[in-house]
Order: structure tokens, then C-alpha cells, then sequence
């Protein structure tokens, strides 16, 4: 009886994951793929949605940065939040992806990495430590987010 | 035997109940629809702000103007 009670709390407190490379998601073809597959590179974890106006704006950013540091090792991975995927794609018809795209509509890498806001990035060294991360995106800061990913390739 | 349960009971209801409430950032969409926004209603907007300046003309309003008939 007492053990069912600690396990009650237990579940109720919720157990959280952390930010890390070693969460499923999903692909286009709707396959269950983990994202340690970029494990070695600098990985750049982009949380996005369709609605959300921030995200809009960080998509040409990731472009550039995933062409211009793919030789480097650099790995741009955008994890749509979307329920419907079907928003995803509009989305994506209207500013196309030349980076990674994965699929999270449950939510609960989402849960697990404790975003505060949309977008949310994370940048993990070639090690997969997560690094740094960052909530929203402002094009002002664009030129420093950039800088992070440089230091982090030089590693 | 009982009252000890029932403290525990209560207490893990207290510190969690109220931890997995509220809509998490990820799960704004349908908030984030145009349609969900205040002033989504320009019609609506006119009128609230039309009897709102009516009721409360006449301790000044938005303005010094107007005495709350609603005539103006």
C-alpha cells in the first residue's frame, strides 16, 4: 500500500527528462528516429510550430547557417511541435527547409527539454553536451548566435 | 494508521495537484489563432468602447467631453 502511494507521487511529480541528444522523434516519412544520429557534430535543436511568428524568421537564419557550416560539421535539426501535421507542411511550403526536419506532436521531447518559450533553440558540442540555449529568436542576435556555433566547431 | 495515510494524501495533492496545469508554450496554437486575439472584433471593439465612454463620461471618461448620455 505504502509503495503504491510513493509511486503515485512519484508519477505526480513528474519525471523530466533533460535536454540531451537521446529523444525519439519523429521523420517525414513518419518513422521513429532518435536524434543521437547527429552524434559527433554540432548540433543545432530548433523547437518550432507553424504559428508561431518567431519561428518564421529563425528558418532563412538556419538556412544560412546550415550551408554555410555543413562542411565544418554542423547539423541544424528543427523539431516541429505542430499537432496537425499538416500546418507543418503549409508551413514548410512557404519557407522550405534546407536542413533537418523532425516531428515531436505529442510533445514531449518538448516536455523534456523545458522550453520556456517558442522558438527554442539548443546547441550541443561534438561531445552531444548540451551547451547553450536560447529562448526566442531576434534577429539582432543573430551575428552572436552564430558566433556560439563557431567557437563550437572550432572544438 | 489512518490519519497518517491521510496526511500523506493531502499533502501530495497539495505540492502537486496544481503542477501539471496550464498550457505549455508548445501547445499555444489554437491561442495563437488571429481569431483568438482581443481585437480580433473591430465591431466589438467600437461598441465596448462606445458604452464604456458612455458609462463613464460622466466621472470623466476617456476625456473631459461628455456628460454619460451616450449622446455623443
Amino acid at each position: 500500500m505504502r509503495k503504491r502511494w510513493l509511486l503515485l507521487a512519484l508519477l505526480t511529480a513528474g519525471a523530466h527528462g533533460a535536454p540531451s541528444l537521446d529523444h525519439q522523434v519523429f521523420n517525414a516519412q513518419n518513422q521513429v528516429i532518435s536524434l543521437s544520429e547527429f552524434k559527433g557534430k554540432v548540433v543545432y535543436v530548433d523547437f518550432w510550430a507553424s504559428w508561431c511568428g518567431p519561428c518564421r524568421k529563425s528558418f532563412p537564419w538556419m538556412n544560412a547557417m546550415q550551408q554555410k557550416y555543413r562542411d565544418q560539421g554542423l547539423a541544424v535539426v528543427a523539431i516541429n511541435l505542430d499537432t496537425d501535421q499538416a500546418l507543418a507542411d503549409e508551413f514548410l511550403k512557404q519557407v522550405p527547409a534546407q536542413f533537418t526536419v523532425r516531428f515531436n506532436p505529442e510533445g514531449d521531447v518538448a516536455r523534456s527539454f523545458d522550453l520556456l518559450g517558442m522558438p527554442s533553440s539548443f546547441m550541443f558540442n561534438r561531445q552531444g553536451q548540451l551547451v547553450q540555449s536560447h529562448v526566442g529568436f531576434y534577429q539582432d542576435n543573430a551575428a552572436e548566435y552564430e558566433q556560439e556555433l563557431i567557437s563550437l566547431l572550432k572544438e | 494508521m489512518r490519519k497518517p495515510l491521510f496526511v500523506v494524501v493531502a499533502l501530495i495533492v497539495g505540492l502537486s495537484g496544481c503542477s501539471s496545469l496550464g498550457v505549455e508554450p508548445w501547445e499555444k496554437g489554437q491561442l495563437a489563432r488571429s481569431d483568438m486575439a482581443l481585437d480580433s472584433e473591430k465591431l466589438d471593439l467600437a461598441l465596448d468602447d462606445h458604452i464604456y465612454f458612455s458609462k463613464e463620461g460622466s466621472s470623466g471618461g476617456r476625456a473631459f467631453a461628455g456628460g454619460g448620455c451616450g449622446c455623443n
